[in-house]
Order: C-alpha cells, then structure tokens, then sequence
C-alpha cells in the first residue's frame, strides 16, 4: 500500500506541473492584461506597475518564477495581498459548504437508496426513485433561485443571500441551509441511484440468504452484510462528485452571494489576476488529486476483490 | 416515458428549428421598452424580460441554440472518443496501457477550471484572427461565430472520456471475435478493419450514449452561459434566459419559471431516451 501511495503521488508531480504548464500559457498568449479596464493608467504608470509584477520580463523566467513562489505572490486585483491569503482566507466557507452538501448528499442519497432497493419496482421503489430523476435533471443554477424565490422571497423561512449570518463565525446559520440542499441536491440524487442498484446487486446473492436464514434481523443484514458491498459504486463516484461539487460552488457562490473561493475564482479569471488564476487552479487541481487517491484506497481497503496493483 | 420523451424532443426541436420561419426576423431581439417586465398573458403569452423582449421568442431562439450546442459539441466529443477508443482497444498493449492512463489522469483533472479559462481567455481571440486576416487584406471574418465555436470545441473537448472508455471496452471484446480475425488474415488494411468494420459494430451502446451525452453538453452550456461566459447577450441561450430571470425573480418570475422548467424538461426527456434506447438496444447493461 505504502509502494502504492507513493507512487500515485509521484505521477502527481508531472500532472500538476502539465496542469500549471496549460493554465499559465493559456492566460498569458490570450490577447489582454491585468491593467487594461484601468483607463486612467499612464504609459508610465503602467511600465512601473508591469516591472513591480515582474511582467517585463520573459515568459519562462516568470512561468519558473509563479511556480517555486506560487502561495507568496502579490494578486493582481487585491493589493497588498498574498495568493495563499487569499485562499487560506476563501477556502474554508467553500469547504464548508461543499461539506454541508456532502452530508445531504451522502445522507438522504444513502437513505433513499436503500428504501428503494427494499422493495424494488413497488411505489415505495417509485417514488424515490422519481424524487432521484427530477433530482438528477433538475441543474444547480435552476434549482437554487427557485428554491431561494419559494422558501426566502414568498414563505421566508431563511435569508436569501449570505453566509454565516453578520458575525460569520458561527458553525450553522439559517442562511446557509438553502445553498448546501441546493448542492447536495444533485449528488443526493445521483447516490441514492447508485445505492439503490448496488443494493440490488448484493441482495441477490447467495450470502445475505445465508445470513437471513440463520436469522440475523432485517436491519442487521441491511446495515452489516450488505451496505458494504452495496456502497462500493457510491464509494467510486465520490472523487468525481468531489471535482462536481467545486464546480458547483461557482454557481452556488453567485447565486447566494457567498464570499467563497469559487466566486474568487470566476472574478480573478475575468480580471486576468494571472496569479490569483494560478494559485487557485493549482490549489483545486491537487485538491481534486489527493481526494482521489484517497478514494482510490478507501475503495481498496472496503473491497477485498481489489489490490493495490 | 423514453417515446414521451422522444416526442417531445422532437417538438421542441420542430419548435425551434421551424417556429422562426413563421415569425418576424427581429422576434428575440425586438426592444419594447415600455412593455417590460409584462406579466404573461395578452400580447406577450409568456411574458416580457427587463428590456421588453418577447419572452416566447427569447424561448425559441434559445432553444435553437442551445441545442446546436447540444449537438454539435457532442458530435465533436463523439468524434475524438470514437477515435481515441478504436484505437486504444484495437492496438492494445503498451499503446493502450499509455492511452487509457492518460484517460486516467485527465478524469482526475478539474475540467470545468480549464473550460472556463479557455472561455475567458480565448474569448478575444476571435477579433485578433480577424485583424490578421484584414491585415492580409482579407475579408474574412470570425468574430461573430468565434464564441459558438469556442463553445463547441471546448465542450466537445471535456466530454469524450466516457465515450472513449466505452468505445474502447466494446472494441477490445470485438476483437476477439472471428471475423475481425478473418480481415486481418486477408491482410485488409487496418484503417479498412477499424472503420468499416469494426466501427459499425460499435455503434449500438455510442448512441445510447449519445442520447445521454447531449444533456451533460447542454448542461454544460448552460452551466458557462450563466457565468457570463458561453454564448453573448443579445443571442439567447437557455441558460443565459435562467440568469437574466434569476437575477430578476423578485419582479418578474416568469422570467425564471418558463426557461428554467423547459430546460429540466428537456433534460429530462434526454434522459428517458437515452434509458429507453439503452434498454431495447444493450440488455446486458444494467440500469446502473
């Protein structure tokens, strides 16, 4: 496993050198620069402020420079701050957000999914079944406002907009129940989908009979022998719902108001904040990576067919 | 459910494909600025937006353009997933091992960062191709398409892993079988064996999963659009109509409930296809 671990995080060095590589070039060949919306910027200005961000010289001595100074360079938009500020500052409201989301996601998705599996093609299989599909076809950015028209403007039981209330330090305010369902939503929809077929699939076989006939109880046989194997497809969909749900924060983030990293991200990106861009892109790309390992040997450990190979 | 679905397809695509024939070639972009924010009924069925715009018409053109996106993008993902699967599946080996590790890694990448880039970053590319080309003394212009095609590829680009993954699974199993072996014994040559023969063999679980690509696509679309960052206002696309009736929900709801529930239903009906047709056409797949 140690074998495997390690050298899983060294393909990840040249991935996320190829990923830096691509979004550096990618921003600095693109027609525009970070001070082009400032009107009033003079020829000289402009030369002073392009040598203070090192924007004079060539593009490799600068690529090299981004990469070994990444977390301590200055953003272009917020001045006078760091890029690993910015993110360290962002970072945990999005996280916490992405978190809420996932437990509606992994809860009610789980939940559903192994009611329907009970009693398949029967209404209590039908019913959250079609909850799943409207779930699945419902996008985040259609779903959020109406939520948000229905339960803050025309029944307000929570805020519209915000996060965290006015202090923004609690760990639970109303104000963030509608961002998480909203998220968590989709992927509560999508898991209780894959539940509902891994259940299936080990309910069939020879050993939950087994365990039935020698008179383990209902619940026993649900909880012990089968959602283990039952869950092995939620288990594999957890690294893409996690790439899924940063996604989603972009869109959560701008509808809600949220003072997240995702919102950060799209503005930086407007603003051709190179550094910004950079830091964050590298922050999620191996974000996105390490969870995935993670997932790889969770997968591994709970699913005795599997080796590390 | 997937001939409801079908049916309904077809209608909405009948609706926004030959509807504007039949209507005047200003209808979306038509500025009635005293009818705005209309509520349905009356002379405008479904309402007006913030600038007095038709909504009905914002609608349809909306729908023809977000399902272009739809199509095209997903026939260009198809595109390279066919290709990059044939190939990994039928040379195997080494080439394959490589080819299906990249796949891999690009899985793990958070793809939607790189759309968005590209979106922005491309964004003015298209009137730097034009410069170039009038500096030739060329009349030849991009601009006006570039974001569309933007869209297509950069969509179309995100969306063939799944495609080449299945591709690849199907073409390994063909491979095995006696009459592949029979035109490779006839010495046929192997871009004659990969599409002639082995392609049309495979076609069967890519259009199931066609079926099912085309809503990720417009997803995605929608998903850019609404950021600010797919196709540009005055040209409507159902998820630029979402934001415009988001933004706006407090005055006007129709303005969110008529794109938004079209473009569910839509996806919805995608959806019931595509299981439909992976039913009747692949038994051996199971429902997840």
């Amino acid at each position: 496993m140690l074998k495997f671990i390690l050298r899983r995080i060294l393909e990840t060095i040249p991935v996320l050198l190829c990923v830096a590589a691509m979004t550096f070039f990618m921003c600095r060949l693109a027609p525009g620069g970070p001070f082009d919306e400032d009107k009033q910027v003079t020829a000289e200005v402009r030369e002073l402020l392009n040598k203070q961000f090192n924007l004079d010289q060539p593009l490799h001595k600068q690529f090299i420079q981004y990469i070994t100074h990444l977390p301590t360079l200055q953003s272009f938009k917020y001045p006078n701050r760091t890029v690993g500020e910015i993110i360290s500052q962002k970072f945990p409201v999005s996280a916490k957000l992405g978190f809420f989301a996932m437990c509606i996601a992994l809860g009610l998705g789980v939940l559903f999914g192994v009611i329907a599996s009970l009693r398949p093609n029967t209404y209590i299989d039908y019913i959250p079944s079609s909850l799943a599909m409207i779930g699945i076809c419902l996008p985040t950015f259609v779903m959020g406002p109406l939520l948000m028209l229905v339960f803050s403007l025309q029944l307000g039981w929570f805020p519209a907009t915000g996060w965290g209330g006015f202090s923004g330090d609690q760990f639970f305010a109303s104000d963030m129940v509608l961002p998480s369902v909203t998220l968590g939503f989709f992927y509560a929809a999508y898991i209780s989908r894959l539940t509902r077929g891994g259940m299936l699939d080990i309910l069939t076989q020879d050993y939950i009979r087994t365990a039935k006939a020698k008179g383990a109880s209902g619940l026993r046989v649900i909880l012990k022998h089968s959602l283990r194997g039952g869950l092995l497809p939620v288990i594999s969909f957890m690294g893409p719902a996690v790439a899924g749900l940063i996604a989603g924060s972009f869109v959560i983030e701008t509808i809600f108001a949220i003072p997240g990293l995702g919102q950060d991200f799209v503005k930086s990106a407007f603003n051709r904040d190179y550094t910004l861009v950079l830091g964050v892109v590298m922050f999620y790309a191996t974000l996105i990576i390490l969870l995935n390992l993670i997932v790889d040997i969770l997968q591994v450990t709970l699913n005795p067919k599997l080796k590390f190979d | 459910m997937a001939l409801a679905g079908g049916v309904f397809i077809l209608l909405l695509a009948g609706l926004s494909f030959i509807g504007p024939f039949f209507l005047e070639g200003d209808y979306y972009t038509n500025t009635v600025l005293e009818d705005k924010l209309t509520a349905p009924g009356g002379e405008y069925t479904l309402g007006s937006d913030h600038l007095g715009r038709d909504q009905l018409g914002r609608i349809i053109k909306g729908g023809q353009i977000s399902l272009l996106v739809g199509l095209v993008a997903t026939f260009v993902s198809l595109t390279i997933g066919i290709g990059y699967g044939t190939i990994s599946g039928y040379f195997g080996g080494k080439i394959d091992s490589v080819m299906m590790r990249l796949v891999d890694i690009l899985y793990s990448l958070p793809f939607v960062i790189f759309v968005i880039l590209l979106m922005v970053f491309a964004k003015d590319l298209g009137d730097s191709i034009d410069e170039w080309f009038r500096a030739r003394g060329s009349e030849f212009s991009i601009s006006g398409q570039w974001n569309m095609l933007l869209l297509f590829v950069a969509i179309g680009a995100v969306e063939w892993l799944t495609m080449a993954r299945i591709v690849r699974g199907q073409v390994m199993s063909l491979r095995q079988q006696e009459f592949i072996e029979a035109c490779i014994s006839l010495g046929l040559p192997t871009r004659r064996i990969l599409f002639r023969h082995m392609v049309p063999n495979i076609l069967g679980p890519v259009i199931v999963y066609t079926t099912l690509t085309i809503p990720a696509v417009m997803l995605l679309e929608a998903f850019l659009s609404f950021l600010g960052l797919g196709v540009q206002p005055p040209t409507p696309s159902w998820g630029l109509l979402i934001k415009d009736g988001a933004d706006r929900m407090r005055e006007a709801w129709w303005m969110l409930v008529f794109p938004g529930a079209l473009f569910a239903i839509t996806l919805f009906s995608f959806n019931f296809v595509g299981d439909g047709l992976r039913d009747a056409l692949d038994p051996k797949t199971s429902k997840d």
